[in-house]
């Protein structure tokens, strides 16, 4: 922990009925030179708004020369977060969501394309939007969403990766993609192209849920398992900061950051 | 900053975009006193990588440490612009991918003429204890006086793990095409698969396209783990035991292939010494579901959907204010 460099927030809140809790940690790791990531997210305090848009947290990986992958991922996370909150209320939510995607898309593309310093930046981008009971997860690239509930973790997103697409036509087993190069191939990106298509999912949220945004950084160094066990609900900033030192320790090769909000009890009166 | 033809990087100006790949271009280029060199820029999404410039360091040594006919010296790394790039020998002449596409294919003498070349080259380099790992023909050039040089030693040298998107795959860990099976299953690749891709540039010399084909490179990979390619003698008239050289050299199990460049070189010269390997798995014929081959029900089919079409485009504009 001693050479983690790291940027943590920490918010309590409410989601509908529900309290929550968010803590992030980002760092850029031992061999890069810049810290690409970047980690965003709204929780509405006007209550209205709470209830019409829910909260949305999301994580990005930048993919850039010199400053651009910095600039990409900032740019998307704010963006999303700007598009989505933004939107018409009669749309819903994960049309939202969608929508918000491919603005970001034009947005980055457009910035690439019109200042040549910026030519061919790219990001991932991975979002959570919990509202009321539900949440949704939009993404796009090799970050992951990972739900913890009662213990087991689940990645709720697919990577658009070489090898994850290899590993699901059968050309490579689950340890050989781990291994593969390219596992660190984007197959999906936001910036490439003014269209985007992310992934979607949903679910039912129940208190005691653990949602963890992650870049691929951490997860050459962490299981899925080892992060489920670090981000306890009751520590949640702790466990942010251990997860990233631990993938530091462990070699530190990319860019690292985790953002966990964790569902709490009803929040009452 | 943007490369483009006429323009003064360092001392040098540039002439001709020689090549473009996700990793990096390659640019003729006219140094101050009148020589002619090749520059070698990054990618500008590997600018952010420091791993770029020990590369470069990486290639400069190898370069300067190899002594053959067939290997352009690097010259120098020039640290003195935005961005550090490689200078290297310029060698005149065509590239084999060029050459190729302008002839087609080459007569079965010739192709083992360049052939007998590479291998000679990769001796030379696998002694050294270096392997290329993406030979292709894009990295071959042809001299006017038809001897083969290797021009890009991109991958050769690779280290540490590099953030790519797909247009940069092939510069992480090879062109799909002239893969080793190994390679693709992730493996760093070593002579076996240098030996692999020189069997696949013998076969696409011959043929006029690479032993497996797609509409895009995982379609190539997902062949090239599973299928076996079409024999060349169904392409050309080859002397006898040429189909056993090459399913020797595109055998998918690596301790199947010849061990060595030499022994390649060897199996060149007498083909009809050489057995094909023992477990070479039978070419495998896509399998079509017995009920689709039955051309009245792909009738019915076309049928039923047009009908489905058409109702659900009526109900539409019926509902349609």
């Amino acid at each position: 922990m001693a050479n983690l460099n790291a940027t943590v927030r920490r918010r309590n809140g409410e989601v509908g009925d529900l309290r929550l809790e968010v803590a992030a940690a980002s760092d850029r790791g031992r061999v890069r030179e810049r810290n690409e990531d970047f980690f965003a997210y709204y929780v509405p305090g006007d209550r209205a708004r709470l209830a019409d848009y829910g909260s949305l947290f999301c994580v990005a990986d930048g993919v850039g020369g010199h400053a651009a992958g910095e600039v990409a991922s900032a740019e998307a996370a704010n963006v999303l977060l700007q598009e989505y909150y933004f939107a018409p209320l009669r749309h819903r939510p994960e049309q939202r969501l969608r929508r918000a995607f491919q603005s970001v898309a034009v947005h980055v593309f457009s910035l690439g394309d019109y200042h040549s310093d910026f030519h061919n930046m790219q990001t991932t981008l991975t979002a959570l939007l919990l509202r009321g009971k539900r949440y949704w997860v939009g993404h796009v690239g090799d970050a992951k969403c990972y739900h913890v509930r009662a213990g087991r973790v689940r990645q709720l997103t697919r990577d658009h990766s070489l090898a994850a697409q290899m590993r699901g036509l059968g050309m490579l087993g689950a340890e050989e993609a781990r291994s593969h190069p390219g596992r660190h191939v984007l197959m999906r990106s936001v910036g490439v192209d003014p269209l985007v298509r992310p992934d979607m999912t949903g679910g039912a949220t129940q208190p005691g849920d653990v949602f963890a945004l992650v870049t691929d950084g951490v997860m050459d160094y962490v299981t899925p398992a080892d992060l489920a066990g670090l981000l306890v609900p009751t520590d949640l900033e702790a466990g942010v900061l251990r997860a990233v030192a631990t993938a530091n320790a462990r070699g530190g090769g990319d860019n690292l950051t985790v953002m966990a909000v964790a569902i709490g009890e009803d929040a009452g009166a | 900053m943007p490369l483009t033809k006429g323009a003064m990087v360092a001392d040098y100006r540039l002439l001709d975009l020689l090549g473009e790949g996700g990793m990096a271009s390659t640019w003729l280029a006219e140094a101050g006193d009148g020589r002619r060199v090749v520059l070698k820029f990054p990618d500008t999404t590997q600018l952010g990588d420091p791993a770029v410039f020990e590369r470069f360091r990486r290639e400069l040594a190898i370069g300067e440490r190899l002594d053959h006919p067939a290997i352009p010296k690097a010259l120098a790394i020039c640290e003195d612009w935005h961005h550090p790039f490689l200078v290297m020998d310029y060698v005149r002449g065509e590239l084999l991918s060029e050459v190729l596409r302008r002839r087609g294919r080459l007569p079965w003498p010739e192709a083992v003429g360049v052939l007998r070349e590479l291998l000679a080259a990769l001796a030379y380099l696998h002694a050294q204890g270096v392997y290329h790992r993406d030979l292709k023909p894009e990295n071959l050039m042809l001299t006017p006086e038809h001897h083969v040089k290797i021009i890009d030693f991109g991958i050769a040298l690779m280290g540490g793990r590099p953030r790519v998107t797909w247009r940069g795959f092939s510069g992480l860990a090879g062109t799909p095409q002239y893969m080793s099976p190994e390679q693709i299953r992730g493996e760093r690749g070593g002579a076996g698969s240098d030996l692999y891709a020189a069997g696949a540039i013998l076969y696409e010399l011959v043929r006029g396209q690479p032993p497996f084909v797609g509409d895009n490179p995982l379609a190539v990979m997902y062949q090239a783990l599973n299928d076996v390619p079409e024999p060349l003698s169904r392409f050309a008239q080859l002397p006898p035991g040429v189909d056993a050289v090459l399913a020797r050299a595109l055998c998918r199990d690596k301790t199947q292939r010849f061990a060595s460049a030499a022994e390649f070189a060897a199996a060149l010269e007498a083909p009809q010494t050489v057995t094909a390997p023992e477990d070479a798995p039978p070419r495998r014929r896509a399998k079509i579901p017995t009920l689709l081959r039955e051309p009245l029900l792909w009738l019915l089919a076309v049928a039923l959907l047009t009908a489905a079409g058409t109702l659900i485009a009526i109900a539409h504009f019926a509902h349609t204010p």
